[in-house]
């Protein structure tokens, strides 16, 4: 198996964590690209807006 | 394949990323690499149906690991509009993932400088039209950088700091003020209408900033580019570079961001030619004071 194996970027490659007023999440494209998700950080009267995968760029 | 290259004449060094011939080149809205992935749809960089921001390693990267980083940050999940038209609370949460984004690339190993930037315009090259941006980190240190901390050791201490000093006592060329930010044609500006917003506080990078300092970074930055748009009626077309602290642990630099815009009428560019690209000598035809004049206008009714 090759050393950095494409993954798909679903649930289980999420990373998120904060930074400053900001959550970032962290995906892996199929080709192994890094891709981070930048939201601002809301009130809790604030609403979130849905950003559940799609689907991955063909590598 | 990256190469880099050391171009002894002029003491430089040359990148060489064959790959990028092949890459997307200004695709119509529907085939936007950068749009988010719509449910059904054409798969894009982005496979979210929405997003704030996003960044991501360019698949035609001029510099990749372990030599350096290439990454694209997409503004916003909407394909119209620029820099200059995201809301605010969009071009505040930019500095942060610009921060961030310094952090973690200037905290590689072999990382010495990193250069986040905007080309907007086909003017000025762009191959998409989305709203978006670029990070490159260097494995070196960059002529321009490089030249800049010359001048902190010419001038004596942090150059921006004393230029910032000696436009704001003369005063004929600040275009834009806040709490925290001023921008300004440069004295000696090479393009007509260049302009640098540079913080008041000797801040080396974003790192060292405070949350307001950001905040005001990017209201000054979207007054600059509305006025920009406003002068002549037309989106402007510009490179914006965000210059910070080297990051190989020089203790040097100071936040601002400099803006090079190749218009010099409303339907003239500025071509480097002869003396610009023979003798590295810009020949301008616009007195600096004169452009602050119209530009300080535009922003000002813009306000």
């Amino acid at each position: 198996m090759a050393e950095h194996t494409p993954q798909k970027s679903d649930e289980k490659d999420k990373r998120s964590e904060s930074f400053g007023p900001i959550v970032l999440t962290r995906h892996v494209k199929d080709d192994g690209r890094a891709l981070i998700v930048y939201a601002r950080i809301r009130g809790e009267d604030e609403p979130v807006e849905d950003r559940e995968p799609v689907e991955d760029r063909p590598s | 394949m990256t190469d880099l290259r050391y171009e002894e004449l002029r003491g430089e060094q040359v990148s060489y990323a064959i790959d990028r011939q092949e890459r997307t080149f200004l695709p119509p809205a529907e085939h936007c690499p950068l749009c988010p992935t719509v449910p059904g749809g054409e798969p894009t960089e982005i496979p979210f149906a929405a997003f704030e921001i996003a960044v991501f390693e360019n698949r035609f990267p001029a510099f990749r690991a372990p030599h350096g980083a290439a990454e694209v940050v997409v503004y916003t999940d909407v394909h119209t509009g620029s820099f200059g038209t995201l809301s605010p609370e969009r071009a505040r949460e930019l500095m942060w993932v610009w921060r961030h984004r310094y952090a973690e690339l200037g905290a590689r190993e072999g990382v010495e400088y990193v250069l986040i930037f905007e080309n907007r315009g086909v003017e000025v090259g762009v191959t998409l039209h989305h709203p978006h941006g670029q990070i490159y980190a260097y494995p070196f240190l960059p002529p321009v950088p490089a030249l800049e901390l010359a001048a902190d050791a010419r001038l004596g201490g942090c150059a921006p700091c004393e230029l910032l000093r000696r436009e704001l006592d003369d005063g004929r060329r600040a275009v834009y003020e806040n709490d925290e930010v001023v921008v300004y044609v440069p004295y000696a500006a090479r393009w007509a209408y260049e302009a640098h917003a540079v913080m008041r506080a000797h801040r080396p990078s974003l790192l060292e900033c405070e949350p307001g300092e950001l905040d005001a970074l990017a209201e000054a930055l979207q007054a600059l580019v509305r006025g920009y748009d406003t002068l002549f009626e037309r989106p402007f077309p510009y490179v914006m570079a965000v210059h910070q602290a080297p990051t190989d642990g020089r203790a040097c630099g100071h936040v601002h961001v400099e803006f090079y815009p190749p218009l010099r009428t409303a339907e003239k560019l500025k071509y480097l030619a002869g003396s610009e690209q023979g003798a590295g000598t810009f020949i301008s035809d616009t007195l600096p004071e004169e452009s602050a004049a119209a530009l300080r206008r535009t922003i000002a009714d813009g306000e």
